[in-house]
């Protein structure tokens, strides 16, 4: 029997989720035993084939972009969006209103020719089956996704707060002891607490979870000394812009 | 049961010798308020003055995630076998005692859940007293003293630690290095009997719970549960923190790189909008103010049906950690207002 195809696609982004999927360094050749990489801009030219399961990276901001996926969507098995750029738009979806105003900024006369749609998620044009958060995606979870995925089943996406998983590894917790503006109890957990375990706060990368409690989040914030502002702001760089 | 002294100065000789022949594990200081249950390398890393750790001991017999079974490629069920598991637990307060004993009812509640107890049986546990802070609650919940569990206890005194040993694995432990331990003195007795009376009159926080699995029925539609839901965040830490929480989910991966699908089993809590989703799309517990009432039900209600005692420890852990401030004790005095 021939071996899955697996392409891996990058839309508008920095590529790091699909470099980051590269880090399973000592685990490459035995994921290479069960499939086949079609596609994958960061490491190798393309095979031309078509994949049977196809990750796809970055935020929508081109018209060509969306023509892409749907052809992709019609012919792949699975089409899962990678990465919080893919899931929700990302980091590059921030200010609606202020966007011009920061390409002028950093891009000075350059900026005004830039005509881009404003970062989109994936799943507004196409459907998706399910999509793996992160900002970088954790390479584990996307090992366990692509496993479930060999054997024709959707993984779960997990569905409990930070919080959770940074409490199974016994870290201090940084909002209640130090006081640090950790976004660990609203956000998705399933990365193990990665910034927690090296004393930063989580930014949410991962997006809201089902059951959030936001309110009580921002009251918590207040409490540790966060203006209204500063409160928008945490929210602003991941979460508001809902989830998966 | 025997009563022996050890001078305090010798106790680093006495856990240097433990240290050898056992995996000892003792309190270390994990981050600038915070202690951990952590494995002995040196006795000067020993933190003496914790009051509790960030996880109880039973993270080390329930573990936080652990594997149940693998099926390999020829569909072969193959059972996961268990780490070094023979610990000795160095600095167990009476709380956590009475912790470990409510686990062990609830694992071996109609069958014996034999991968808790492949662990815990192979678990030695030394005791060690202490003195209240403000989130201490032992004394309200009955938990401050306690005759079972442990192999030795030892209560600090002034220059020496009395020394309860109440196991034959308690013998072994001391007999390891018997020139450390002496008889004990009518002087020793006495200061032992004066340091309780101490200890008693150090809590700052008493609540009573005579009744109160009738008055947590009788409120059950109180609107306090509706305002502490919107406070708190059900970020399931009081849960991970509880000596005595034990509920689990199960659930399966398929791994590429071993080439074994593994069932896993991995701490859960009732706080959870998910934990009472059943096949179906029905929620029991859809709500946040039932789930946050539910734990304090299930605390004092649900286990004390089956056990005759509620399954709280008073330790304090679930109060201290709360990142939105919810504190049990004041939840248990507006129910009984």
């Amino acid at each position: 029997m021939d071996k899955p195809k697996v392409g891996l696609y990058s839309l508008t982004s920095c590529s790091g989720d699909i470099l980051e999927t590269t880090n399973i360094e000592e685990d490459l050749l035995t994921v290479l035993k069960w499939i086949k990489v079609v596609d994958m801009n960061v490491a190798m030219p393309s095979t031309g084939e078509t994949p049977d399961i196809a990750f796809v990276e970055g935020a929508v901001t081109k018209d060509e972009e969306i023509g892409f996926l749907r052809d992709l969507r019609k012919s792949v098995k699975y089409l899962i969006p990678i990465g919080t750029c893919a899931c929700t738009g990302g980091i590059i979806a921030r200010g609606p209103e202020e966007r011009r105003e920061w390409l002028s900024d950093v891009y000075k006369e350059a900026g005004e020719d830039i005509a881009l749609r404003f970062p989109r998620p994936v799943r507004e044009f196409i459907a998706i089956d399910f999509s793996i958060p992160g900002c970088p995606i954790d390479k584990n979870y996307f090992l366990h996704c692509l496993g479930y995925l060999l054997k024709g089943v959707l993984p779960e996406v997990p569905n409990y707060p930070v919080c959770m998983e940074c409490k199974m590894k016994e870290n201090e917790c940084l909002l209640h002891y130090r006081r640090l503006p950790c976004m660990g109890p609203v956000t998705r957990g399933g990365c193990g607490a990665r910034q927690p375990s090296f004393g930063r706060p989580c930014d949410g990368c991962f997006g809201i979870y089902d059951d959030a409690n936001v309110e009580a989040l921002k009251a918590i914030l207040k409490d540790i000394g966060l203006n209204n502002d500063e409160i928008q702001k945490r929210f602003d760089l991941f979460l508001e812009r809902g989830c998966t | 049961m025997i009563f022996l002294t050890l001078e305090k100065k010798k106790l680093s000789e006495f856990l240097d010798a433990l240290s050898r022949e056992f995996r000892l594990v003792v309190p270390e200081k994990k981050g600038e308020k915070t202690y951990t249950f952590s494995h002995y390398s040196s006795f000067n890393k020993v933190a003496l003055e914790f009051l509790r750790t960030i996880l109880p001991p039973k993270k080390f017999f329930f573990l936080p995630k652990e594997s149940l079974f693998n099926i390999g490629n020829d569909f072969n069920i193959n059972s996961c076998s268990i780490d070094n598991a023979d610990y000795i637990l160095f600095g167990l307060h009476p709380c956590d005692l009475h912790g470990i004993d409510i686990l062990d009812r609830a694992f071996s509640y109609k069958g014996r859940d034999s991968f808790y107890w492949q662990r815990r049986e192979k678990i030695g546990i030394i005791g060690f007293s202490c003195l209240p802070d403000k989130y201490c609650l032992c004394k309200s919940m009955r938990t401050d003293f306690i005759e079972s569990v442990y192999d030795i206890f030892l209560y600090t005194l002034d220059n020496v630690y009395m020394v309860t040993v109440r196991t034959a694995l308690g013998d072994d432990m001391v007999r390891l290095k018997p020139e450390l331990f002496k008889e004990c003195t009518e002087m020793d007795i006495a200061e032992y009997k004066e340091r309780i009376k101490i200890r008693d009159s150090k809590f700052i926080r008493i609540i009573d719970i005579t009744n109160l699995a009738e008055l947590l029925t009788l409120e059950y539609k109180s609107e306090i549960w509706e305002e502490y839901s919107k406070k708190c965040l059900f970020c399931g830490s009081c849960v991970m923190v509880c000596p005595t929480c034990q509920c689990f989910d199960v659930y399966d991966s398929t791994d590429m790189i071993s080439e074994y699908s593994i069932r896993w089993r991995r701490w859960d809590t009732c706080m959870r909008k998910d934990y009472a989703l059943v096949a179906g799309g029905h929620n029991f517990r859809e709500g946040r103010a039932e789930r946050f009432r539910f734990r304090y039900l299930h605390k004092e209600i649900g286990f004390g049906d089956e056990h005759g005692k509620p399954s709280c420890t008073g330790c304090g852990r679930c109060s201290e950690t709360c990142p939105a401030g919810i504190d049990m004790t004041e939840v248990v005095r507006r129910i009984r207002e």
